[in-house]
């Protein structure tokens, strides 16, 4: 090592002390000056390559030298600006960067709106298409194609609500879930078909901290020759990761719906407490999230499909996944707008 | 359905701690929702689901426990006997006439005489606690331990009040009174399936008794009815007179019509243990037992739909563990279905069966293949385009600064009158929760205006940018039956001025804001729309609206809400309301036009500014159609950069500077035709509105 080259070693190894000891803006600018200013030590160094006794091969290998540690020092000199600036009072000229950056004008989609968009990307990434059905449907549609007999008490006005006409009940209902949508879908198309189907619902359930008259779903229905109970659950644990993390786990438990057979309500793996059981979960480590089933022999025969024909169908409630996602443990607020509530939900990357 | 640990115990032998237990039901379909232990013993309260009421006695939960863990369940040899019929001394019978047969296939009734009324054992009167059910005497204790155990309701009457004759069970005459047990005095309806002795009503069937035929402390003749009544004539009953009771929750979803006299015998025999007398006569009217039901099911079907490996032998198994008795036959198995299990009607309700006892979780999971589609030649995707714009449009509003609210569908009656939208197309509830609740909205800005009220209310938010997609709903008026018709529609609206905020100049908000969002939205959706400025008619805007029109459809129109309209909802007058509504579904259905490239301009424009005097009642449109014209062919574009009036423009005039691009594409300008070219366009404007340059 030249007698130059040590010289430059410490030189730098010095001004990296000083600048390690610099507490503020004003120390590391005096640091910069002492170092890097007109007169400064290193760039006097910078003058011995005008030493006309230097060979031109050593004169390249100086400069790169003089250069590496020049822009060393200036990094450093960076580092220490960036560093000491979240502390450091503002200085009277230039910027201060500690000062809020201008938000641009941000708007919002609903809450519900994004939950939506989350469960449906979930599934779309299955091979699921998107359809939609109107909300004031015919009792064909929501109740007899999907195997819900004639007497059965969620006709009655205390579960549906229907249209009047001049004070007369008509055979219009405002669709109680969205399920009608499969038959309207299967009524126009042949299988095989896979889709799901967001929308509003109406319950005539006082509004209260956990009902609403109105509420929203997501339905989904798959059918193709061949499919098994084992492909509904794989579907829905597919989705509920991508919904809910790697970790998600779905539990499914035998229930009953009149439009599937077998049918099952499938739990999630609590995903405030990965299943351990916390206040949420009620210490059951689970939550209940959605009914699912092999589509029902008689609601095939509704819409004029084959004896045989085999298909799942799956639906839940986004108002109470959204609850859960977001801790929310009032209803109404989704539909209060109150600013407060819906500038919480930026949206954003998921 | 609450039961107690200990009773299940009465008939089933079973070591499992009760929390495994609980677990091990509801795997299976018995949700335990709650478990509680008092003294030593364990309340489960379950979620029976309604095709299952074989499960709303402590006999059915032993029978599934039993069938859940495995094992075949045996009627317990000590209840049999004391199911089975005393010798009667002397054969009486006491008449029953069954007049609606539908409404009731079974009636069995049993005279008890001599007995003493008292309070029950304590036993008897814990247990029934613990589950929620008042003690009374032991004669009515008899009829709910007994339904708690066998599932089916039973009722006593005091043989001393009811009239003579036969007992009927038929249907109630219009204007038939009957005061039940509760006290209240109720009309009946005609058809109403009620008890009566040969003049009166004296029980509403299946749901409740009446006050005059109670059992009371001076009883000593006894009637005790146990029925099977149809589950629509029970539901019918509770949905006219607004009772329920635990005997119509099981009536409503079915008792097990072969176990009717097994459980009004144990009944009985428990009521002479208890208060004495003797059983003196019974009667076994209609129906004694259910024609077999047989499935026929294929094991090979089960297992494929189900994904698992069980045998035949296997399923076999697992039908006879619930009841079923299975032959071969054929290629499959027939099962012959137990009289308590109404609900297995197909082979797929056998698959779930099967299922359940294998257990859901044992059944392996897959992702179902892609399924192979032939191409024809009317294929198209499936997903709704139309849905997918309006997704879009849903980002596009929200990345311009709008904020999405979702409001309520039905409104007050009300609420229409106050936006001015006469009542003739509107749709009402036949049967809404409340008033408030009660007819649809036919537009959007009644959810728009109560969020403005509300946040101004409640000092959430002082500027508004919202929008809203929903429907709208109302009668049809093309149609001349009764039809609905529920367009999609997007609400847009801005309101009031931003708080002062970092970065932010504080500028009310106005309906150039909304028209400059909307106008926007069309470029995005690639439609071209025209507009216009016109009068509002007779509605919720004052002043003139702008209405956006495609090929030749009306999109809707855009206003200032009048502040008349905004106050219904107590929006102060000071907040400027600006309001569009339009037809979302004609806009997501329209066709985008695909863009076709124009060719960079290979020379760089010049570029011009241009500031002119001229008066108020010049309107943009009209400065820039003179600019465009008499600009050609040079002149590419125009833009409106700054609009003034005030202190340094006198009154009556407004200041308009325009920022100007000449261009000839491939052309270097030079000074002199860029010069002259401006110069023909302030000739122009000077000429047509005697501008003159600032």
């Amino acid at each position: 090592m030249s007698q130059r080259e040590v010289q430059l070693e410490s030189i730098t190894a010095e001004a990296l002390a000083a600048l390690e000891q610099a507490k503020d803006a004003a120390a590391v600018e005096a640091v910069r000056v002492l170092y890097l200013g007109r007169q400064g030590k290193l760039t006097e160094q910078f003058s011995a390559m005008k030493d006309p006794g230097l060979a031109s091969e050593e004169k390249g290998k100086l400069g790169k030298q003089l250069n590496a540690a020049k822009q060393r020092l200036e990094e450093a000199l960076a580092a220490r600006r960036t560093n000491l600036s979240g502390s450091a009072p503002a200085k009277s000229s230039g910027i201060d960067a500690t000062l809020p950056g201008y938000p641009p004008s941000i708007g919002r989609s609903h809450p519900i709106s994004q939950v939506i968009d989350r469960i449906l990307n979930n599934f779309r990434a299955q091979g699921f298409s998107v359809v939609q059905g109107p909300e004031i449907e015919v009792e064909r549609n929501n109740f007899d194609a999907l195997n819900i007999p004639p007497d059965h008490p969620s006709r009655e006005g205390f579960d549906t609500f229907y249209m009047a006409d001049h004070g007369k009940r008509t055979g219009y209902l405002l669709r109680s879930h969205t399920s009608p949508v499969q038959i309207r879908f299967m009524d126009t198309h042949k299988p095989p078909l896979r889709i799901v189907v967001p929308g509003r619902v109406y319950r005539p359930d006082a509004v209260d901290a956990t009902h609403c008259f109105q509420f929203h779903q997501v339905e989904g229905l798959a059918v193709c020759p061949g499919l098994t109970f084992g492909d509904l659950k794989g579907t829905l644990i597919a989705w509920a990761r991508g919904m809910f993390g790697e970790k998600a786990r779905l539990r499914f438990r035998p229930h009953y719906f009149p439009f599937t057979e077998p049918s099952a309500e499938a739990d999630l793996s609590c995903i405030f407490c990965d299943g351990k059981g916390c206040r949420v979960c009620g210490q059951k480590g689970w939550l209940e999230i959605l009914g699912c089933g092999m589509v029902h022999p008689e609601v095939f025969k509704a819409v004029n499909y084959l004896p045989g024909t085999t298909g799942f169908a799956f639906g839940m409630g986004v108002e109470r996944i959204a609850m859960l996602l977001h801790g929310i443990e009032d209803i109404r607020y989704f539909y209060e707008n109150d600013a407060r509530f819906l500038e919480q939900f930026p949206g954003g990357i998921r | 359905m609450k039961f107690l640990l200990s009773w299940v115990r009465d008939y089933l032998e079973l070591s499992l701690p009760a929390q495994a237990l609980a677990d091990r039901l509801t795997l299976a379909g018995l949700e335990v929702n709650s478990l509680q232990e008092i003294d030593g013993d364990w309340r489960f309260e379950a979620e029976v689901t309604p095709n299952r009421p074989d499960l709303l006695s402590h006999l059915g939960i032993a029978r599934e426990t039993a069938a859940v863990l495995g094992r075949q369940f045996r009627f317990p040899r000590w209840l049999d006997k004391e199911c089975r019929l005393p010798r009667l001394p002397d054969g009486k019978s006491i008449p029953v006439s069954i007049d609606d047969p539908i409404g009731c296939r079974r009636y069995v009734g049993i005279v008890i005489e001599g007995v003493e009324v008292k309070p029950s054992p304590a036993e008897m009167t814990q247990r029934l606690e613990r589950l929620g059910i008042r003690s009374i005497n032991n004669l009515v204790d008899v009829t709910n331990y007994c339904m708690m155990e066998f599932g089916q309701p039973m009722h006593a009457f005091d043989l001393d009040r009811l009239g003579g004759g036969p007992v009927h069970i038929r249907a109630a005459r219009a204007g038939e009174t009957l005061v039940t047990l509760d006290g209240d005095k109720r009309t009946l309806s005609a058809g109403t399936l009620v008890i009566a002795d040969a003049e009166h009503p004296v029980a509403l069937a299946g749901v409740m008794g009446g006050k005059e035929t109670e059992i009371s402390g001076q009883t000593r003749r006894l009637f005790l009815e146990a029925a099977w009544f149809s589950p629509s004539s029970v539901r019918r009953t509770v949905r006219e007179t607004k009772i329920s009771s635990e005997s119509s929750y099981r009536f409503e979803r079915g008792v097990d019509l072969e176990r009717t006299a097994a459980a009004a015998i144990r009944a009985a025999r428990m009521i002479v243990a208890l208060g004495g007398g003797k059983i003196t006569a019974i009667t076994d009217a209609g129906e004694s037992g259910l024609e077999s039901r047989a499935i026929v099911f294929k094991p090979k079907k089960a297992r494929e739909i189900l994904g698992i490996r069980a045998t035949s032998a296997q399923q076999k198994k697992f039908l006879e563990r619930i009841g079923c008795r299975v032959v071969p036959t054929g290629r499959g198995l027939k099962a012959e279905v137990p009289s308590w299990r109404a609900d297995l009607k197909i082979p797929e309700d056998l698959n779930e069966e099967i299922a359940r006892l294998w257990g859901y979780d044992r059944c392996p999971a897959t992702l179902p293949p892609l399924p192979r589609e032939e191409l024809r030649d009317d294929w198209t995707v499936n997903e709704d385009p139309a849905f997918v714009r309006e997704e879009a449009v849903r980002a596009q509003l929200a990345s311009s600064g709008y904020q999405e609210i979702l409001s309520y569908s039905l409104v007050h009656p009300d609420d229409h009158g106050k936006v001015r939208i006469p009542p003739e197309q509107l749709l009402e509830l036949w049967n809404p929760l409340s008033r408030e609740y009660s007819v649809m909205r036919s537009t959007l800005l009644i959810g728009a205006l109560q969020t403005v009220s509300r946040n101004l209310n409640r000092k959430a938010a002082s500027a508004f940018q919202l929008f809203e997609i929903g429907s709208i709903y109302r009668r049809s008026e093309t149609q001349k039956e009764f039809t609905p018709d529920q367009p999609k529609r997007l609400a847009l609206l801005v309101a009031g001025t931003p708080a002062q905020a970092w970065g932010e100049p504080s500028k009310p908000l106005e309906l150039l804001h909304l028209k400059g969002v909307i106008r926007q939205l069309f470029s995005f959706a690639g439609i071209s729309v025209s507009e216009s400025v016109r009068e509002n008619g007779n509605s919720y805007y004052s002043g003139p609206v702008i209405s956006f029109e495609a090929e030749t459809v009306s999109l809707g129109v855009a206003g200032k809400i009048d502040p008349a309209v905004a106050a219904a909802y107590e929006i102060p007058a000071e907040v400027a309301l600006y309001y569009a509504e339009l037809d979302l579904e004609k806009i997501c259905r329209m066709k985008a036009r695909e863009h076709t490239l124009v060719p960079l301009p290979k020379v760089a424009p010049v570029l011009r500014d241009l500031a002119v005097l001229i008066s108020e009642d010049v309107s943009y449109a009209q400065l820039m159609e003179t600019i465009l014209l008499s600009g050609k062919p040079l002149l590419e574009n125009a833009e409106l950069f700054d609009l003034y009036k005030g202190k340094q423009v006198p009154a009556g005039k407004k200041s308009a500077a325009f920022r100007l691009v000449y261009s000839t594409g491939d052309k270097t300008l030079t000074e002199e035709e860029v010069q002259a070219a401006h110069q023909k366009i302030v000739q122009a404007l000077s000429e047509k509105f005697q501008a003159v340059l600032r």
